[in-house]
């Protein structure tokens, strides 16, 4: 899987290309981990290029949840594919994250948020 | 039906002098759930191990996922294996672990995750068998049921494409076996797994079947849906069905096979 980072404007963008699966969620855990051990306020996942997701997926984004509330930052999922968003529904946490519609609706919440 | 995920070719087994599976062909759609029945020693359990890897044909083949895992040797078994979850008969939960510890055992043993994601993963497959909460039970501490449930969620820790159920409802009173039907439906469907459930009780297979296989001494008599078989005009099939002692499946040898085994020996 191709994990990629970069910014818009304070917003951090986490773009995903390939199967989140067993394999590759270790190295997700550990990207999305330097960003929530320096506490960014606001991390997007754009999954638009991910077709495939298993449990330990889901478990990852569960834990980057759990970090960023706690302290108080905001964590949006965009660009779900329905076999994506199918995994979310099934673990009953579809309601539990924020999830936007594409990368642009994502940021545009961002930014109405301050 | 869909595409076959399980083609079974010819597939001949002996013990010895004893042949146990004598021909089988069989084809196992991807998707959908399978029951494969037959009165005790018809080769159903036998079969199921060869489909598991447990066993080595004494000839024919079994694909599963587009491998031939007749002619695989252990590593490339354990690969195969690490696509389908088992549910055993008994449950086969370890009794010094906790409920949420055996449901880890094979993200623990298959997998690099941590143990926070592990213990996401845990809560996540109990909730989808309905035991959010017992994490921290012990095995003697829940009921049959709700062990067999555990199991269950142990089966899917991995999110296989194919869950094998050995007599899922041995052992449980008719309302609980049902229940654990239910959930094989519900997981099948939600989580688009194929099952192969091997089974003799008949109205577990009619609750949940897309397809049923009927097994008779070693070979397949028939294949179809719950309905196909229950209008079957198939003989040993209705006295199956029925479960009646006397029939086209004879209960016993003849009182002349009995006579000639010992006069002859």
């Amino acid at each position: 899987m191709k994990i990629q980072m970069n910014h818009q404007g304070d917003v951090n963008v986490v773009e995903l290309e390939g199967e989140l699966d067993f394999h590759s969620s270790p190295e997700l855990r550990a990207r999305l981990g330097e960003l929530t051990s320096k506490q960014a306020a606001k991390i997007l996942v754009n999954l638009k290029k991910v077709d495939y997701m298993d449990s330990s997926g889901i478990a990852t984004f569960v834990e980057v949840f759990q970090k960023t509330k706690r302290y108080n930052g905001r964590l949006i999922l965009a660009g779900l594919t329905p076999a994506v968003r199918g995994i979310f529904e099934i673990a009953k946490l579809e309601s539990i994250f924020e999830i936007a519609q594409d990368v642009q609706e994502a940021i545009s919440r961002f930014l109405n948020s301050k | 039906m869909a595409q076959p995920i399980i083609e079974i070719k010819n597939l001949i087994k002996k013990f010895g002098d004893r042949t146990v599976l004598d021909g089988v062909h069989a084809v196992i759609p991807e998707g959908k759930i399978t029951v494969i029945m037959g009165g005790s020693g018809c080769g159903k359990s036998t079969l199921l191990r060869h489909l598991i890897g447990l066993h080595r044909p004494t000839s024919g083949e079994v694909w599963v996922d587009g491998k031939n895992i007749a002619g695989l040797d252990e590593p490339g078994m354990n690969d195969v294996r690490k696509k389908f979850g088992m549910l055993f008969q008994g449950s086969a939960l370890f009794n010094s672990m906790t409920v949420g510890e055996n449901v880890a055992v094979p993200l623990k043993e298959h997998t690099d995750l941590s143990p926070e994601i592990i213990r996401i993963i845990v809560r996540v497959k109990l909730e989808l068998v309905g035991l959010t909460g017992f994490e921290n039970f012990m095995p003697h501490e829940i009921s049959g049921g709700m062990k067999k449930r555990v199991a269950l969620a142990r089966a899917i820790a991995l999110d296989p494409k194919i869950v094998f159920y050995d007599e899922p409802g041995a052992g449980l009173d008719p309302i609980t076996a049902s229940m654990i039907d239910r959930l094989i439906l519900d997981l099948s469907k939600k989580l688009s797994i194929t099952s192969v459930v091997v089974t003799h009780e008949m109205k577990s297979a009619f609750r949940i079947a897309d397809q049923i296989i009927i097994l008779q001494k070693g070979k397949v008599l028939q294949v179809g849906t719950a309905e196909d078989i229950q209008n079957s005009t198939n003989a040993y099939v209705q006295q199956f069905i029925q479960g009646e002692p006397e029939g086209a499946i004879p209960f016993k040898q003849t009182s002349e096979a009995y006579l000639k085994g010992l006069l002859d020996t």
